[in-house]
């Protein structure tokens, strides 16, 4: 049983707080860290990878404050930031030997889990090309293949699917499910669709604070019946978009058609429609609806 | 009774016995400091709590430079500092607006049975002083400090300290002397939420 | 007059030209009513239950420090291999030019080697900081051997191919001057010293391109101005035995001192990363 405990933490730079407050518990299973940019999440994971010192409060690890486990947490610990480089002039397999060995992991045992998780990451074929020509999204399942390595108990990663194509997505949260299994895992989004189906529980952070903790069930729960489909005239939709959340909008031939996230209807031709998980995130952040790039 | 310093190195060495001492020696004079500063029992237990996982957390750069008891209280003046800047302070604060009701009225009439209203009374002017104020205060009545360990402390100028106390010192005067208590509770809650 | 009762003024005093003795009395008085409720006993010995972890642990603490430097430089064979190979030969033509030049008959050799001395360490702060420089600090940070111990393996790596290179450089030499080999190699290794410590001080501040223009830039001027002194020349050649020794200890204090920081530095995010890349 795993139980990493985020007890009170803060983070100050000089010029404001990046984190504030922040405590949750969790255990085994897929977590998703929510929120706009510049919420405080790439912050808060930093902290939990322990790459970063929070101004207070603690993370515990089964009771134990993980910045006295030192290389203890490290190596139970898999990470990959938001951004990062890699050596250009290395191949997949020379990349992630060297990070076995960073990882203590021994010549034999590497030689194996490097199979492993280019299989994992799918990247078998290309595993002695120079990582020079990899595209974005071949760097970004290498970096994810780097933190599975050392098969950590917890695994965190920031934005993972940035600069993935749709298809390379479906099979991001594939295999994330896939990996889950007895670990805790955290990964942080402003992209609803990749955490629909995989996430056990969703974090909301916004201005460095956690709004909101809850079951995807739940959160869709929270927002049943305001969210409404309507139609309006082109003239209308300005007006319209300054006094509520108006999320999709779809040009037809008999006007347009908008979803609008409001907890009184709208307007009088207005129907209450499901909602899905985007209409969440507009409900709790404001028009910072992201697309997918 | 062995000295801090003797104490410290015992605790560098792994021993918790020094550690239980340490603690438990200067554990009432930072509870006191930081139930002063917030003026909550709950809350200055959390974080009297949190000060001492800070000192022991940063006990190895001790370096025997200064009293010891003067590098913890400096803890304790900047972690109570950072409460207060924290939006999570003033959100709390209006949250537990019912619960301070409640509280003060139960501490009234118990204290109005022992003697300790006139406590209470102070608590409540001190309480509505404004922070730096306050904290100037504390420590050179409670904390029996030198103008020029307060300045030291709170890394001000020791014109800026004296100021400070003057400024809080007139102002209580005016809370201890004038209007009633009633009143005084009033604006001492409203003056916190703000 | 005042001064003097300022160095011992009561605490009363303290504040006397702003009130009197009967006001400030009566405001302490006042404000001592103030009682505070203790948390019992029970409540503290919880409080001292949480701090349990947080007391070093005796078994732990002192033999680890001499491990960690025996797998910093078991780590340093596996590093070999990350260093680029382009580096390897560049020193060691260096290496070669510098034997060539020491040669020529119209310098003092020694004085060759003073200032080839620092370059393949210069250029191979550039491999130590190599994770850096391409944006994998984040990453190592997080591995189980981190940043700063990966650093300090690939400096211990650099540090003594260095030395080394520098060693048959001068035993080479030798027969040219006549001179006895202590003396011949403590004559490069002090400047050596002071050569790191300003490095090691740059690459901690700068991006690699960066450090190595300034640095270069820094050398070439101290070089010039050297070789055109002969007052210089000699103070570099023949120093004072003691002058000598005081120069090394300091140098070699220095190195101590900036490779603490480069230890503090890179155990966190924070220290780092103002000098990774951007992208």
């Amino acid at each position: 049983m795993l139980r990493l405990t985020i007890e009170n933490i803060s983070k100050e730079f000089k010029d404001k707080n990046a984190v504030t407050d922040f405590s949750a518990e969790l255990t085994e299973g897929v977590y998703a860290l929510l929120g706009p940019n510049g919420a405080g999440k790439t912050t808060l994971m930093r902290m939990l990878a322990d790459i970063m010192k929070p101004s207070s409060g603690r993370i515990l690890l089964n009771g134990k404050d993980i910045s006295l486990m030192g290389d203890d947490y490290r190596d139970i610990l898999g990470y990959l930031p938001q951004e990062f480089g890699l050596y250009k002039n290395f191949t997949a397999v020379r990349f992630l030997s060297y990070f076995a060995s960073l990882k203590g992991l021994d010549k034999k045992e590497a030689v194996v889990r490097v199979e492993e998780v280019l299989e994992l990451v799918n990247l078998q074929k290309d595993r002695k090309r120079k990582l020079g020509t990899y595209s974005g999204g071949m760097k970004r399942r290498l970096g994810i293949a780097q933190a599975l390595l050392n098969d950590p108990k917890i695994l965190i990663v920031d934005e993972p699917t940035a600069g993935l194509d749709p298809q390379e997505r479906v099979r991001f949260r594939n295999l994330l499910s896939e990996i889950a299994g007895d670990r805790i895992v955290l990964l942080s989004t402003h992209i609803v669709s990749d955490i629909e189906y995989i996430a056990k529980e969703v974090l909301l952070m916004r201005q460095g604070e956690l709004i909101q903790r809850s079951t995807i069930e739940k959160l869709l729960e929270s927002v049943k019946g305001k969210v409404w489909l309507g139609r309006v005239e082109q003239g209308d939709l300005s007006e319209l978009q300054r006094h509520y959340k108006v999320g999709n909008i779809q040009r037809g031939e008999t006007g347009i058609e908008v979803r609008i996230v409001s907890d009184d209807k709208p307007m009088t031709n207005a129907v209450v429609v499901p909602p899905t998980l985007e209409d969440v995130y507009l409900y709790f952040f404001e028009r910072e609806v992201e697309g997918v790039v | 009774m062995q000295s801090d310093e003797s104490l410290i190195e015992e605790i560098k060495n792994g021993s918790q016995a020094a550690m239980e001492v340490l603690v438990k020696k200067h554990y009432k004079n930072i509870f006191a400091y930081t139930y002063r500063k917030v003026g909550d029992y709950h809350l200055a237990y959390d974080m009297t709590q949190e000060i001492f996982i800070k000192m022991m957390k940063s006990i190895a750069s001790y370096n025997g430079q200064g009293k010891f008891q003067h590098w913890l209280l400096k803890i304790a003046v900047n972690h109570c500092r950072d409460y207060y800047r924290s939006s999570f302070y003033r959100r709390k604060d209006e949250l537990n607006e019912i619960d301070y009701q409640l509280k003060d009225e139960r501490e009234n009439v118990e204290d109005l049975l022992s003697k300790k209203l006139e406590s209470v009374r102070v608590k409540a002017a001190v309480d509505q002083l404004p922070d730096y104020q306050r904290e100037a205060i504390i420590l050179k009545f409670y904390q029996d400090l030198k103008i020029r360990q307060i300045a030291e402390l709170t890394e001000a100028k020791e014109s800026t300290v004296k100021s400070r106390l003057k400024q809080g010192i007139d102002k209580l005067k005016l809370l201890l002397k004038g209007g009633d208590e009633d009143e005084q509770v009033q604006t001492s809650r409203q003056n916190r939420h703000r | 007059m005042n001064k003097f009762k300022q160095a011992d003024k009561t605490d009363i005093d303290e504040l006397d030209d702003i009130f009197d003795e009967k006001e400030y009395e009566a405001i302490e008085k006042e404000l001592s009513h103030y009682l505070v409720k203790f948390p019992d006993e029970h409540k503290i010995d919880a409080t001292i239950d949480t701090l349990r972890q947080y007391v070093p642990d005796r078994k732990t603490q002192s033999p680890s420090v001499m491990e960690r430097l025996v797998t910093i430089i078991q780590r340093a064979g596996t590093e070999i291999t990350i260093v680029s190979k382009s580096y390897w030969i560049a020193s060691t033509i260096l290496f070669f030019l510098g034997y060539l030049i020491a040669n020529q008959p119209n310098n003092d050799p020694l004085l060759t080697v003073i200032f080839l001395a620092p370059l393949p360490f210069i250029f191979g702060l550039l491999e130590v900081f190599k994770g850096r420089e391409n944006g994998l600090l984040e990453m190592e940070l997080a591995c189980k051997f981190s940043a700063h111990e990966i650093i300090l393996s690939r400096l211990f790596l650099i540090g003594v191919y260095n030395v080394t290179l520098n060693t048959v450089l001068t035993i080479s030499i030798s027969p040219v001057t006549g001179r006895p080999l202590v003396e011949m190699l403590l004559t490069w290794f002090t400047p050596f010293t002071f050569f790191v410590a300003i490095a090691l001080w740059l690459s901690a501040k700068f991006k690699g391109q960066v450090f190595v223009t300034t640095f270069l830039g820094l050398w070439l001027v101290l070089t010039v101005l050297v070789l055109s002194n002969n007052h210089w020349m000699e103070a570099f050649l023949n120093p004072s035995p003691v002058l000598h020794l005081i120069f090394l200890g300091i140098g070699i204090l220095l190195n101590g001192i900036q490779i603490r920081q480069l230890i503090k530095k890179y155990v966190t995010y924070e220290g780092g990363a103002r000098v990774e890349v951007n992208y």
